[in-house]
């Protein structure tokens, strides 16, 4: 009886943690599109292609971790309301301050909005690979931002793209039993 | 002899096997809404009422109903005591089987 009763409890205790790490969708999106707009931009190779690129898939994006986040049966512990109204202050605060840190240079500033807007749902979803993740976008486009190399969008894309898809594969095994054990 | 018996560490609250299992789903902290725990643990919407409104009367859950569009969502979250409670009980069915082996 005890034992049937600690393994159960642990089946929906996994069970639980995997609910709670919806995280790993919007870090995988992210990730896939961001490494996906260096060659998008490079076959397109028009004028703005890139801002083309991310005018189409920007909204694209929003609508489907909308979707994915409104279809979860589990929450962050704050209210849903209140993530959404400080990621949006995040992000705007966050594009903003690229005004006064790159003299007028617009160009980072998607870079800042996602990383600012990850570090919200970082600490709503207590996930600390989405925070690691939010830090090396927000850091990346700080420096790129100081350093001011050739490839600038490249060294951006490749390092946002990298640690996104390692950070939804740590979500992932976030769900994994054997870690809480 | 001064060691208590696994027994007296057992709480007739968290004991019981669905309480104990709406716990352990609540336990990494996120708000699960009603339907997903009843659908999880194959509980009738009273029994889970019933069962939740021992757990809320303990305060080791807490949760709060949601309304706008659409029906209205009661989100359930796991108190500090719950999760207190969770793995006090854990430890002391881990010693019960320890102690049986």
């Amino acid at each position: 009886m005890a034992r049937s009763l600690v393994s159960d409890a642990e089946a929906l205790r996994t069970r639980g943690w995997r609910m709670a790490s919806p995280v790993w969708f919007p870090l995988l999106w992210t990730s896939m599109t961001v490494l996906a707009s260096v060659p998008a931009a490079l076959l397109l190779d028009g004028a703005n292609a890139a801002g083309w690129y991310w005018a189409v898939m920007a909204p694209v994006s929003a609508v489907v971790s909308g979707w994915f986040f409104s279809t979860r049966r589990a929450q962050p512990p704050v209210r849903v309301g209140l993530v959404v109204l400080a990621t949006g202050l995040a992000m705007l605060l966050a594009s903003g301050a690229i005004v006064w840190l790159a003299d007028g240079s617009w160009d980072m500033a998607p870079w800042l909005v996602v990383g600012a807007g990850f570090a919200v749902f970082a600490a709503a979803w207590r996930s600390a690979s989405t925070a690691v993740f939010a830090a090396a976008t927000l850091g990346t486009a700080v420096t790129v931002s100081l350093v001011d190399p050739d490839d600038r969008y490249l060294v951006v894309a490749l390092v946002v793209g990298v640690v996104g898809a390692l950070a939804a594969l740590a979500e992932l095994v976030r769900a994994d039993p054997e870690r809480r054990a | 002899m001064s060691d208590v018996h696994p027994t007296v560490g057992l709480d007739d609250t968290v004991h019981q096997r669905s309480r104990l299992g709406i716990l352990a789903l609540l336990r990494s902290g996120v708000a699960v809404e009603f339907g997903a725990i009843r659908d999880e643990l194959r509980l009738t919407d009273g029994n889970l009422n019933r069962h939740l409104k021992v757990l809320e009367d303990a305060r080791l859950v807490a949760s709060s109903r949601q309304t706008g569009r659409g029906r209205p969502k009661t989100w359930v979250t796991i108190t500090a005591a719950g999760v207190d409670a969770l793995e006090a009980e854990l430890s002391a069915l881990r010693a019960l089987i320890a102690l049986a082996e």
